[in-house]
């Protein structure tokens, strides 16, 4: 039985009365990489300073490898950079990385500091004449950086010591398009060399669907669902809408010449044809089988949902359109 | 706690406090031994000298210690702190441990620079049979500056605002100076004489012996075994309410 990297129970925390996390039962796989969704003030930050301990619950459990934490303690295997990057504004940033380096206790912090810079695209670059030219602004106080370097600062400081699981917080905000892709490489790579275990939380959801293996989706303080990527792959698949003459026998015709579709009658009578792996069904078979059994097609389209479009509607408080609603008939195409 | 003490002391000293608080442990003394050049202005004791520059050294270290704390709490840094193993207790012990560090630093620098203006004319050793007394005043004066560095940590982190220099010049005059001390001193005794003249008495007698201000009332030590005790115990409870305070805070 795998142990999941972090595990949440009924977590929850008010600030002033004002409920932010409501009982969050998080489950985030060893080796995944984790998108936490949803819109502002839905409770994704407070949740990923609960996890790393910079905000004590008030109930509820956090498990960091199988070990649960006291209330306000951090786990050594995080790596961590939640809402603003924690620096110190009157330092630059290669001092702000010895600090951390130093607290971590890393064997040579020096060297340390630099392969983290130069993994975010901080660090020094050939500059094409033979001679290393250093990119990190050194000398220039952080409070003084754009915004998109503080933020690949932040990202820089949650790699030092490399921890086992990152939790990042919106951490592509701020970030011209080209870092942001590069960022995202860089995790993507984290994870598939290292096994590193990424948290990733943003409400911009394009920055999510090319790397994320898994989904929580956060609504009013509550997880109120969580998904794998096939999951919401198959929420996303192409399908068919029919109308037909007879919905039933459509039904039965479809189960027992194409078993592999899968049939759903919508309550207005409609069917909804979904072919596995997500692939648009064949139309001029699936026309035909109808045809032999005597049923009459009056209308047929085509709907494409995409990834950020299924997402939105779970996070609005909207189903799926799938699964909302519908009368489903699954595996062979039983009607209900 | 090792590597929270190291990443302390890398912090002071890129922190613009510590290199205040050297500078006024430097400059006040230097004034007052610049004064003696005025023709017709009496000469001064190495004694009175050393007196004032451990008197800023006093300052100093409040200073320098509540100025690195409202920098930890003014930016995101103490949240790199807080991110490592026990790191709140550690974080907090880190910059206790320190603060000790920084008095005895500022004390000596202090002992320093009063030794560097005896080459001022004006500036002369007034008891030199007496000067053997003096180590044992400058080490109460460390142990009280300890003290007071830590209840002005206390005071900036329980403030929880981000402070700025001014604040920070106020929480360290505030404690150093012994002003806190004397208002906690003086208001449950007015209240205490508007009942009874005696009691009032009392109460001052016994604030008196748990404060820390009147064991730098004079350059001299009064009594050994309070002077080293008190101050410690006074480490002890601001650490030990610093910690209480930062167990549950967020950061």
């Amino acid at each position: 039985m795998s142990i999941n990297a972090i595990e949440t129970s009924g977590l929850s925390k008010s600030f002033r009365g004002v409920r932010a996390v409501l009982d969050v039962d998080l489950h985030v796989p060893a080796g995944s990489v984790y998108g936490l969704v949803g819109k502002n003030g839905a409770g994704k930050s407070t949740l990923l300073k609960l996890v790393s301990g910079l905000t004590p619950q008030d109930r509820g459990t956090v498990c960091v490898g199988g070990r649960q934490l006291r209330p306000g303690e951090s786990d050594p295997r995080l790596g961590v950079l939640v809402e603003a990057p924690a620096v110190y504004g009157r330092l630059d940033a290669f001092e702000n990385l010895m600090n951390r380096a130093l607290i971590l206790g890393l064997p040579d912090p020096k060297a340390a500091c630099r392969e983290v810079l130069e993994l975010v695209g901080l660090g020094a670059r050939d500059a094409g004449d033979g001679r290393r030219r250093v990119l990190w602004p050194r000398g220039t106080y952080v409070d003084d950086l754009s915004t998109g370097q503080r933020q690949r600062l932040g990202v820089a400081l949650a790699l030092l010591g490399d921890p086992e699981i990152l939790l990042l917080d919106e951490p592509l905000n701020g970030i011209d398009p080209t870092g942001a892709a590069a960022l995202r490489d860089l995790l993507a790579r984290l994870n598939r060399e290292r096994g590193v275990t990424v948290v990733i939380s943003s409400h911009v959801l394009s920055h999510l669907e090319r790397v994320c293996t898994h989904y929580g989706i956060m609504r009013g303080g509550f997880l109120v669902r969580e998904l794998t990527e096939g999951e919401l792959a198959d929420a996303c698949a192409t399908y068919l809408t029919l109308r037909v003459d007879a919905p039933e026998r459509a039904v039965a015709a479809l189960a027992e010449e194409l078993p592999g579709l899968t049939v759903r009658v919508l309550p207005d009578g409609a069917l909804r044809v979904t072919a596995p792996g997500g692939g648009e069904p064949d139309r001029r078979v699936l026309s035909q089988a109808l045809l032999s059994a005597g049923v009459a097609v009056s209308e047929l389209s085509v709907s494409a949902p995409d990834l950020e479009a299924e997402l939105v509607r779970i996070i609005d408080g909207r189903e799926p359109s799938r699964a909302a609603g519908d009368a489903s008939a699954p595996g062979r195409g039983r009607s209900s | 706690m090792r590597n929270q003490l190291r990443a302390a002391l890398y912090l002071l000293l890129h922190d613009a406090y510590l290199k205040g608080a050297v500078a006024i442990t430097a400059l006040l003394p230097l004034a007052s031994a610049l004064v003696t050049l005025i023709p017709g202005v009496s000469p001064i004791t190495f004694e009175s000298v050393l007196a004032s520059a451990v008197g800023a050294a006093n300052f100093g270290a409040s200073f320098a210690m509540a100025g690195l704390v409202a920098h930890d709490l003014a930016s995101g840094g103490l949240r790199a702190a807080c991110l490592a193993p026990r790191g709140r207790l550690r974080y907090v012990a880190s910059r206790a441990v320190l603060a000790g560090v920084v008095s005895v630093a500022l004390m000596l620098w202090a002992v320093v620079v009063a030794a560097v203006l005896l080459v001022f004319p004006g500036v002369y050793v007034g008891h030199p049979d007496a000067l053997a007394e003096l180590v044992g005043v400058i080490g109460v004066r460390v142990l009280v500056a300890w003290a007071y560095a830590a209840i002005a940590m206390l005071l900036t982190w329980a403030s929880r605002r981000e402070r700025g220099m001014g604040g920070v010049f106020l929480i360290s005059l505030a404690v150093s100076a012994g002003i806190l001390g004397l208002l906690v001193q003086m208001l449950p005794v007015m209240v205490a004489q508007l009942f009874s003249q005696e009691l009032g008495s009392a109460l001052l007698d016994g604030l008196r012996a748990v404060l820390l201000y009147p064991l730098v009332e004079s350059f001299a030590v009064v009594d050994p075994l309070r002077s080293v005790a008190l101050p410690l115990v006074y480490v002890a409870v601001a650490s030990a309410l610093s910690c209480r305070l930062w167990a549950r805070r967020a950061v």
